[in-house]
């Protein structure tokens, strides 16, 4: 998974692509990290590019949203424009509880 | 990284090559101690270290079969000599923890086999996710013996990951091996994926009765895999799964 960070006034975007796994929880820690420095109320995870995700990614995207509530902020899922990834947050029931709204 | 042909004759190394000349000799007698390895479907590969090109190739289902030696004496003989492989499966993927781990085998292994039995991308796209639900929690609780009981709260905490980094990089975790296989199977195809972990309690781990909580983090895995496949059996304590998928429209 690649990312960019890119901040407009109250909100930041990170946009990310490829595929999103177990394996980049490294890469999600770095997020995380940044993230937690940043003096923004909303926060925007940019799915559109992402061609594939699984239910560890889900469950880091959760405890990110954990973070950001303690933080006062909002976190927003922008979801892919792959059919996949919309099928995969579908049978993980997850939309609601993280926030997903179309790209 | 060694190559054979399907006829069994040329043997030829490119890319960045590991095993040097002086084990050729070496090499082409344990072929020719294992018949197995001459398959109907195409070539062999036999990398160390096994890099994600070689899984490309798989994509192209240009090899039946893909296993990752440690080093260029690695005898494998506990790999190949496996009831599964005398089987003769559509594909063996036999692949250390610490290489499986960064590699999108669900993505590879999904389309080897849709080039193989032609169906549809529907299909493949589901067969990934479950394939990838399947090999993590082989990788992570399996073989890398780091368990729910290791995360603080819900889900992947740090502690967690730390702890998968390490094992990551530590004997005996890293060298375990993941093995995956497909056959055909009356009803569609049967992909197998096999730890060396310590297996778990498959009653109440894959109690159908549980359900998502959709406010936590974890526990999706059971739910998805059940989803997407038509039947599953496990063996060996839960260190074996087999997934069944109907292969019909």
């Amino acid at each position: 998974m690649n990312y960019t960070v890119d901040i407009k006034g109250e909100t930041v975007t990170i946009t990310m692509s490829g595929r999103f796994t177990f394996s980049d929880y490294q890469i999600f820690a770095n997020i995380k990290q940044e993230l937690a420095q940043m003096n923004v109320r909303n926060i925007t995870i940019d799915f559109k590019s992402v061609n594939f995700i699984d239910s560890s990614a889900i469950g880091m995207l959760m405890h990110l949203q954990d973070e950001a509530k303690g933080r006062q902020q909002v976190l927003t899922v922008r979801n892919s424009v792959s059919p996949q990834v919309d099928r995969a947050l579908d049978i993980a029931r997850i939309k609601v509880a993280l926030n997903v709204v179309k790209s | 990284m060694l190559l054979r042909n399907e006829d069994g004759l040329n043997l030829s190394y490119h890319g960045d090559v590991v095993a040097q000349t002086v084990d050729y000799e070496g090499w082409q007698q344990f072929f020719v101690r294992h018949p197995a390895l001459f398959s109907e479907k195409g070539a062999v590969a036999i990398a160390a270290p096994l890099h994600e090109k070689d899984l490309e190739h798989v994509a192209e289902a240009k090899y039946a079969m893909v296993v990752e030696a440690l080093d260029p004496h690695d005898d494998l003989s506990g790999v190949l000599g496996t009831a599964i492989l005398k089987e003769k499966p559509a594909l063996f993927l036999s692949l250390t923890t610490a290489t499986a781990f960064h590699m999108p085998l669900s993505y590879y292994a999904s389309a080897t086999l849709q080039k193989m039995f032609s169906f549809s991308e529907d299909l493949r796209q589901g067969m990934e996710f479950c394939l990838q639900e399947a090999i993590s929690n082989a990788l992570i609780h399996g073989n890398l013996a780091v368990h729910s009981a290791q995360k603080t709260g819900d889900g992947e905490s740090e502690a967690f990951f730390n702890a998968v980094q390490n094992r990551l990089v530590e004997l005996p975790w890293k060298n375990r091996r993941l093995t995956l296989a497909a056959r055909s199977i009356h009803a569609g195809l049967q992909v197998m994926i096999e730890d060396e972990g310590d297996g778990f309690d498959v009653e109440k781990v894959m109690n159908p009765s549980k359900t998502i909580d959709p406010n936590k983090p974890s526990g999706r895995s059971a739910h998805i895999i059940r989803e997407l496949t038509a039947a599953r059996h496990y063996e060996l304590g839960g260190r074996r799964l087999l997934l069944d998928f109907s292969l019909k429209a």
